[in-house]
């Protein structure tokens, strides 16, 4: 699965880094997750998602994202 | 310590002293985290008759064990303190990613105490903590200090911050944290005002370790898959709790005008459909939450609105406060109005009543422009933002403002406190309950002054019938267990509220994170235990406290507008509030008796039962020792008494008393001591 982003969606709830961690470092520390959310407040409000170069594309935030800013590129 | 940080976190601002403990497995096992930790420590260390706003006073911030795991919406951290706002119990649950912020940098528990010598705020990263001078953060607004916090530490700093009003010490001034998450009720940010700390900055980098994470990651991906699978999921998301606007209207249960009515004709101005429309610029989520019930909102200026103002918010009780109980007509002067207020670092329910208040007072004649400085009215946002600001800096009409409306309405006259909305000194949130029976004793009951979110049982009423009282008092103390539990865990309600999740689920997965089994009934009755001592502490610290503080104002026994009849009478709600104390095990008055503290394990608290003789061990130093019956003897009389109330018992002349200290710390006149206290009278230092 190629993992795509949309930004405007993302809801800042870090699930995916959670997800991530525990999925590949087996760990519950979203800190370990291979992707980063960065916030913009409070002017103009919104987060931005980046993918770091560990991640494998393995799909498991694209599950659990709640809001659909990551989806599965090759589903679209 | 499997799902928990390990570490207590104990800030001394007075020595600048820091130190950690580590968590003690049995204090754990006993009363989980979150609301339990926080009641049970600020019950233990702050001493019985502590000034809320002086140096004895404590915040207890406690973090559960579910927070940061994957659950939905591990994100709830709790506050407590003797609350400037009421004298009582007080306490605040925010969400936003604090919680699990402090998990990772390994605390559950932040306990802050003493009074810094000057502003400062408290820098956390893992196992280093300083306490670090914050004066160029003074003075500043919550989001402007927050923005330059992070721009000085790095994005990754999750922060509190403080804002003017509690600075200055306003009654009602809330913590906020996350450009727009709150600790709003009962003043805890004017607790952390009076300490001088502006803000704390926290950044943990450490795993939470977890008893099985292969059991608790299966049962956290099953919980969010069944959120995923709920057809009201969307509503949530996009609308959030600005979505039961309309609803509120049509069951005739939305504060309008300082509650003389229950429905405001501009509703639809202010509903979270349109809201989503006109305002709503992305979706704001608290950490590891699905249903993302924050929404951000930015108001441009226009021909029609003179702001330009970007907030999260507004939410559906901010919308009934400020929105509805102030009359303001549409959503971008509610948007502004929470802005303010979030700035200012002022609770929006508590302003909203508190402004409402004003205004009602204006329209009567209570208060004049003289007295205010303009003119003021309902449903003009200038008015609210102009008074709004007088509060937070306590100038003119704010300086009394700013004491709350149950204190302020003791100087404005007994006109005015019949316009005071609030309970126990805390302004009512934004449900009205003239029909709505078990809704208005979740209000009575609640055990930091009328805050809806407790039980919030205006579902029930509709649901079974709202003029029924039967089953009403069980079904409250039901509801002020199960939501008070999961401020223990330290995870959000809204997934069990407003989506019928199952709560079976709780003790699977916090058995599987921690590795303490609980039935779901073990867990409630820890929450019944911590319901009973946050009574107690009610009960230890105010004289004569008992069931007349658990009734609503008079307005609410009376028929409003639009209205031909309405179902809450004195004599409803005095049985009503019979039945509860029985079902409670408390005795008529409303206290908790021997036999249910005895049940529930607390004990430790009898003591502070009032009624019960106490030993007093009394020293007279000084030449006023012949106006006593010794210059050092014992004394048992019945519990409550003041200093002077024991003064005048032993016939003494209150003013040959020049200092009296209680266990070696300074106390004045109206101190309560307890059970065993040694009491030391003195006379001013003799001048020659």
């Amino acid at each position: 699965m190629k993992i795509g982003i949309n930004n405007s969606l993302c809801s800042g709830c870090r699930v995916c880094q959670l997800i991530c961690a525990l999925t590949c470092e087996k760990v519950n520390n979203p800190k370990k997750g291979r992707l980063e959310i960065v916030g913009h407040f409070p002017v103009p409000g919104g987060y931005e998602i980046k993918m770091t170069d560990e991640c494998n594309q393995c799909g498991q935030c694209v599950r659990f994202c709640p809001m659909g800013a990551l989806y599965g590129e090759d589903e679209e | 310590m499997n799902g928990y940080g390990g570490r207590i976190l104990r800030v001394n601002l007075t020595s600048g002293l820091v130190k950690t403990e580590p968590l003690d497995p049995r204090f754990a096992r006993e009363w989980i985290g979150g609301r339990g930790f926080a009641a049970r420590l600020l019950y233990d260390e702050v001493k019985r008759g502590a000034n809320p706003l002086g140096e004895e006073n404590k915040v207890i911030i406690a973090s559960g064990p579910l927070s940061g795991v994957l659950v939905p919406a591990g994100a709830k951290v709790a506050f407590a303190a003797k609350s400037p706002a009421t004298g009582g119990y007080g306490e605040s649950n925010m969400g936003g990613h604090f919680s699990p912020e402090m998990k990772y940098a390994g605390y559950d528990v932040i306990i802050i105490e003493g009074t810094a010598p000057q502003p400062s705020y408290l820098f956390i990263e893992d196992d280093k903590v300083e306490i670090r001078n914050a004066q160029k953060y003074w003075g500043k607004g919550c989001l402007t200090s927050e923005k330059m916090l992070k721009s000085d530490l790095g994005e990754k700093f999750q922060i509190l911050t403080i804002g003017p009003a509690g600075e200055n010490l306003v009654r009602f001034a809330c913590i906020s944290h996350d450009f727009g998450r709150q600790a709003g009720r009962t003043g805890i940010g004017a607790v952390f005002g009076s300490k001088k700390l502006k803000a704390i900055a926290i950044k943990g980098t450490e795993a939470i370790p977890v008893a099985n994470v292969k059991e608790a990651t299966r049962l956290g991906k099953e919980m969010f898959k069944q959120i995923f699978d709920n057809p009201a999921l969307k509503q949530w998301q996009d609308y959030g709790t600005p979505g039961v606007v309309n609803w509120a209207n049509e069951i005739e249960a939305f504060p309008t005008r300082n509650f003389q009515s229950e429905y405001f004709e501009h509703h639809k101005n202010l509903s979270g459909q349109l809201m989503r429309d006109r305002i709503v610029t992305s979706d704001k989520a608290c950490f590891g939450c699905p249903m993302s019930c924050g929404k951000y909102s930015h108001t441009r200026k226009t021909s029609k609105y003179k702001y330009n103002v970007w907030v999260e918010g507004p939410e559906y009780e901010t919308i009934a406060l400020c929105g509805g109980n102030c009359a303001l007509p549409n959503i971008e002067d509610v948007a502004y109005a929470n802005w303010i207020c979030d700035e200012l670092g002022i609770d929006t329910i508590s302003s909203g009543a508190v402004i409402a208040f004003a205004m009602e007072c204006f329209e009567k004649g209570i208060i004049s422009d003289k007295d205010v400085g303009r003119k003021i009215r309902f449903g003009d946002v200038d008015s609210f933002a102009y008074l709004a600001k007088k509060i937070a800096y306590q100038k003119g009409i704010g300086k009394i403002l700013a004491r709350g409306t149950r204190d302020a309405s003791k100087v404005l006259g007994p006109e005015a406190e019949k316009l005071a909305m609030q309970i126990k000194g805390l302004e009512i949130s934004g449900y009205s309950f003239r029909n709505a029976l078990a809704m208005a004793l979740a209000y009575g009951t609640c055990d930091v002054g009328a805050h809806h979110n407790r039980a919030w049982a205006i579902t029930y009423d509709i649901e079974v019938g709202r003029q029924k009282s039967e089953g009403k008092a069980a079904k409250v103390i039901f509801l002020q267990h199960v939501r008070p539990m999961f401020d223990m865990l330290g995870t959000c309600r809204l997934q069990w509220v407003e989506l019928g999740f199952e709560l079976a689920n709780y003790p699977k997965i916090l058995e599987a994170v921690t590795g303490f089994k609980y039935s779901l009934e073990e867990l409630l009755k820890f929450s019944e235990k911590v319901w009973n001592l946050t009574r107690m502490f009610w009960v230890r610290e105010i004289k004569g406290f008992g069931q007349t503080y658990d009734w609503p104002p008079e307005r609410f026994f009376k028929v409003p507008p639009r209205k031909e009849k309405i179902f809450l009478t004195r004599e409803i709600y005095d049985q009503l509030l019979r039945e509860y104390y029985k079902l409670r095990g408390w005795n008529k008055n409303g206290i908790p008796t021997r036999k249910k503290l005895r049940e529930l394990n607390l004990k430790f608290t009898m003591g502070d039962l009032p009624h019960k003789k106490i030993k007093l061990e009394i020293q007279v130093v000084g030449y006023i020792k012949e106006f006593f019956p010794g210059e050092r003897f014992p004394l048992e009389l019945e519990n409550s008494l003041t200093i002077r109330d024991i003064l005048r018992r032993l016939k003494a002349k209150e003013e040959l008393v020049g200092m009296v200290t209680v266990n070696g710390e300074p106390r004045d006149k109206d101190y309560v001591p307890g059970d065993g206290d040694k009491i030391m009278f003195m006379a001013f230092a003799a001048g020659g």
